[in-house]
């Protein structure tokens, strides 16, 4: 019973959402490689030959930020609706409300370690050989985890009381998208901005992957300890918030 | 009369009417005013109660779904109540097998008890080789025998069950109604909550019947169901229902 229970559903769930969008599309496992490639070379294409932007640098630069990228956008975007789409089932057992999003949250984690061993690959073959730093890589993997808990909790118990954040979301994450560094190294910035954009933790662990990937350095631990302190009370806020409304959420979503 | 499991102490519950960013604010409105009700152990209680009563919140109060808003429940601790739902959270590219485990576990079963349950789930759904194939290919009944037989394994403390209570077709729904009606029979503390009276006389041994979130009477079933049912057949207009202030 308890905990043991609900962590069973949310495997078993999550197996579910993954084998459901596998076999529900001819290419099955191949979209989840394909879709963020599409992206990047997308960006690449503009940056570099249409907008002629010199800054963009290597290929493996943007992909290493467009593929850390992803697994938060995804995870935001797939988890956002989760409580609100449950709506039906919710009003006929209990079940926590943090279960909804996780199990999206843990699905898009699948595929981001596909993601990942391509790109390690990716970047080996194009001149950026593992090094010793790569050894952080499970820290800073466990930190962007904590930080997408931390952002998509809370936004999955407000959707059901402001519906129309649904329109806004995607829109957001757009915005957001343009200043985590995805497409240029802080070093572009003025001096004078480098701060705030370094109060963004997506903005910080793209660098951090990296400095590990590409550059074969250490990642910041300031921003590390930056980053896993804002995630931490994040987790924290959003429990907090689930206990208050866990139980009159349901009240709240319409349909 | 065994131990009081659960305990409702004058409950309200009130929904937010959904509302635009510019309309007032004041449409407040009060599915169950004051509920008082105890449910004892290896009781069937019924509830009787016309459409927009407050039986399904009063339902989902029980179930732990919602909290009151007013008044007090009080549950014996680590107790398992559920609402006997057919195919709850299954997911359509999972088997037959895999969605009986996982709706098990919805409705509050642990892994364990389920897996050791399939056995019996696929005699009883009388799915035979389609067990194993994915529920996208069932048709809505072999579906339905599937939820049922599944919410039959769960053993929860308390089973909550809300009008359905057969499914299927004609032989299934006999053999589904004849084996819910023998676990009432054994003992088994439920809830049960219909606008029917026949069902409540037959199944229950005492009965509430609300109305506009009230409760009108209550006591042993043949009485209450007796109330209703002249209260029917009187003819009484529903009344409006009238959001409190």
């Amino acid at each position: 019973m308890g905990w043991k229970r609900y962590w069973d559903i949310i495997l078993y769930r999550t197996y579910a959402e993954l084998k459901a969008e596998a076999q529900l599309s001819y290419m099955g496992y191949v979209w989840w490689v394909l879709e963020p490639l599409l992206n990047v070379i997308l960006f690449y294409v503009i940056l570099a030959y249409v907008l002629e932007q010199t800054t963009v640098g290597a290929i493996g630069f943007l992909v290493v930020g467009a593929v850390i990228w992803q697994w938060f956008n995804a995870s935001v975007m797939g988890a956002a609706n989760s409580v609100i789409d449950a709506g039906g089932m919710l009003r006929q057992i209990y079940l926590p409300k943090m279960v909804l999003p996780l199990i999206l949250i843990l699905s898009s984690t699948w595929k981001f370690f596909f993601l990942l061993v391509l790109l390690i690959l990716f970047v080996w073959v194009t001149g950026h050989p593992p090094s010793v730093s790569y050894i952080t890589l499970p820290i800073l993997v466990l930190l962007e985890f904590m930080v997408i808990v931390a952002f998509t909790l809370p936004l999955a118990f407000v959707m059901p009381y402001f519906p129309d954040a649904r329109v806004t979301i995607e829109a957001i994450l757009r915005s957001a998208m343009l200043v985590s560094g995805i497409f240029f190294p802080v070093e572009k910035l003025p001096e004078s901005y480098r701060l705030y954009f370094h109060l963004n933790p997506m903005a910080d662990l793209i660098e951090a992957f990296r400095a590990v990937l590409i550059d074969g350095q250490w990642p910041r631990w300031d921003l590390m300890a930056y980053v896993g302190g804002f995630s931490c009370v994040g987790l924290v806020l959003a429990i907090w918030f689930h206990n208050l409304v866990d139980r009159s959420m349901v009240k709240a979503i319409h349909r | 009369m065994g131990d009081v499991l659960i305990s409702l102490d004058k409950v309200g519950v009130c929904y937010r009417r959904a509302q635009g960013f510019f309309k007032s604010a004041k449409s407040d409105f009060w599915a169950l005013e004051s509920l008082t009700l105890q449910i004892p152990e290896g009781e069937t209680i019924g509830i009787l109660g016309r459409n927009g009563a407050g039986k399904s919140t009063l339902l989902r109060l029980i179930a732990n779904i919602i909290r009151p808003d007013r008044g007090k429940i009080t549950f014996r601790p680590k107790l398992c109540t559920t609402l006997l739902s057919i195919g709850v959270g299954s997911h359509s590219t999972l088997s037959g097998r895999e969605n009986a485990v996982l709706n098990g576990m919805m409705l509050g079963a642990t892994k364990q008890h389920m897996m050791k349950s399939l056995e019996r789930i696929k005699e009883f759904s009388e799915l035979g080789d389609f067990f194993d194939e994915p529920i996208y290919t069932y048709s809505s009944g072999m579906a339905a025998r599937l939820g049922f037989a599944t919410a039959l394994e769960v053993d929860p403390d308390v089973m909550l069950i809300d009008e359905v209570l057969a499914v299927g077709d004609s032989s299934f729904q006999h053999k589904s109604a004849t084996a819910l009606k023998n676990r009432l029979k054994s003992g088994k503390t439920a809830v049960l909550v219909s606008h029917d009276p026949r069902t409540i006389l037959d199944l229950c041994s005492s009965a509430v019947w609300i109305e506009n979130g009230v409760a009108l009477a209550e006591g042993k079933a043949d009485v209450v169901a007796k109330q209703y049912e002249k209260f029917m057949s009187s003819g009484a207009p529903h009344p409006a229902i009238i959001p409190s202030v």
